[in-house]
């Protein structure tokens, strides 16, 4: 029996909606950390009119919002898997967020089509907001003894 | 009742009523294109109705078709959310795939793509067998929408 098992969780939000010559259309996903957890690596994924995206952690102690990691120039055909010096701990409870920015105008010129209105789909055509992340779940007295003094 | 709780109460049938009012776009979308064997086209249109309840548009101004018939049997009851594939159409050629959809609602226009037969539409396997999947492929009614759009 291994002592960790590595999860890719696919964080998105299919109710996507980009409105047409939008340059800035905004979508979140959320994924709450069941277990204390360390979080290896982060994948952003759209397609032609992905933009930027942005992984926090919101911590069940204080709420706050705290940034992890942010891709804000996204480029849809190199898409780096980035993967974390040391893993991220982060307590059980955490909801994991991920906020994606999808530029559907005639300025991004990449765009195939900023006249049609695009959601969730497998074609490049469609788009997509996943934040994938790579996590495993560590006991209780681990996440404790990974605690700072 | 107290003054208090009737300010409650108003304020929250208040809410009831503005959550209720449909002022959100409605976006139609082109969802792509299946080319036939026979080399006839099956077209699949779809929309997102962003309110919170469902909105009618009867066929007219307000909910038509460009590029030849104006009327092509659309939907005119949108269902809140997303729901592709509403209207899938067999045209019996590319020039008779020259369509645009529009609705006007909220003071919103939105009209699907001109680039019908651009080859980045061609839908997937898995949606081109959906849309086909309930089209009678002997005598499909040619040009208009068919009943009962599978999901």
């Amino acid at each position: 029996m291994p002592r960790y098992v590595v999860t890719t969780k696919a964080v998105s939000n299919r109710d996507l909606i980009i409105p047409p010559g939008d340059a800035n259309a905004r979508s979140d996903a959320y994924f709450t950390l069941r277990e204390p957890a360390r979080i290896i690596s982060f994948q952003p994924h759209m397609h032609y009119r992905g933009k930027s995206m942005t992984l926090e952690a919101i911590r069940p102690t204080d709420g706050r919002p705290e940034l992890l990691s942010t891709v804000n120039r996204f480029a849809w055909d190199w898409q780096p898997t980035y993967v974390y010096e040391t893993p991220l701990t982060l307590p059980a409870g955490t909801v994991m967020h991920v906020t994606a920015y999808h530029d559907n105008s005639a300025a991004n010129r990449v765009n195939p089509d900023p006249t049609a209105a695009v959601g969730w789909g497998d074609r490049t055509i469609d788009e997509m907001n996943i934040g994938w992340l790579d996590y495993f779940y560590i006991p209780e007295d681990e996440f404790a003894a990974l605690q700072p003094e | 009742m107290s003054v208090a709780a009737r300010v409650i109460a108003f304020v929250g049938l208040s809410a009831v009523v503005v959550a209720a009012q449909p002022t959100q776009p409605i976006y139609l979308q082109y969802d792509g294109f299946v080319r036939n064997a026979d080399n006839s086209l099956t077209l699949a249109f779809g929309y997102y109705n962003l309110n919170q309840v469902d909105v009618t548009i009867e066929a007219g101004d307000d909910n038509q078709f460009f590029g030849g018939a104006a009327n092509r049997e659309q939907p005119t009851v949108f269902l809140t959310g997303r729901h592709r594939f509403a209207c899938v159409m067999v045209v019996r050629s590319d020039s008779d795939a020259e369509l645009r959809w529009q609705v006007q609602f909220a003071g919103h226009t939105s009209v699907t793509t001109d680039r019908v037969l651009d080859p980045r539409y061609a839908l997937e396997a898995a949606s081109a067998a959906k849309i086909v999947a309930g089209l009678d492929r002997t005598t499909p009614p040619e040009g208009v929408c068919t009943a009962a759009p599978p999901r």
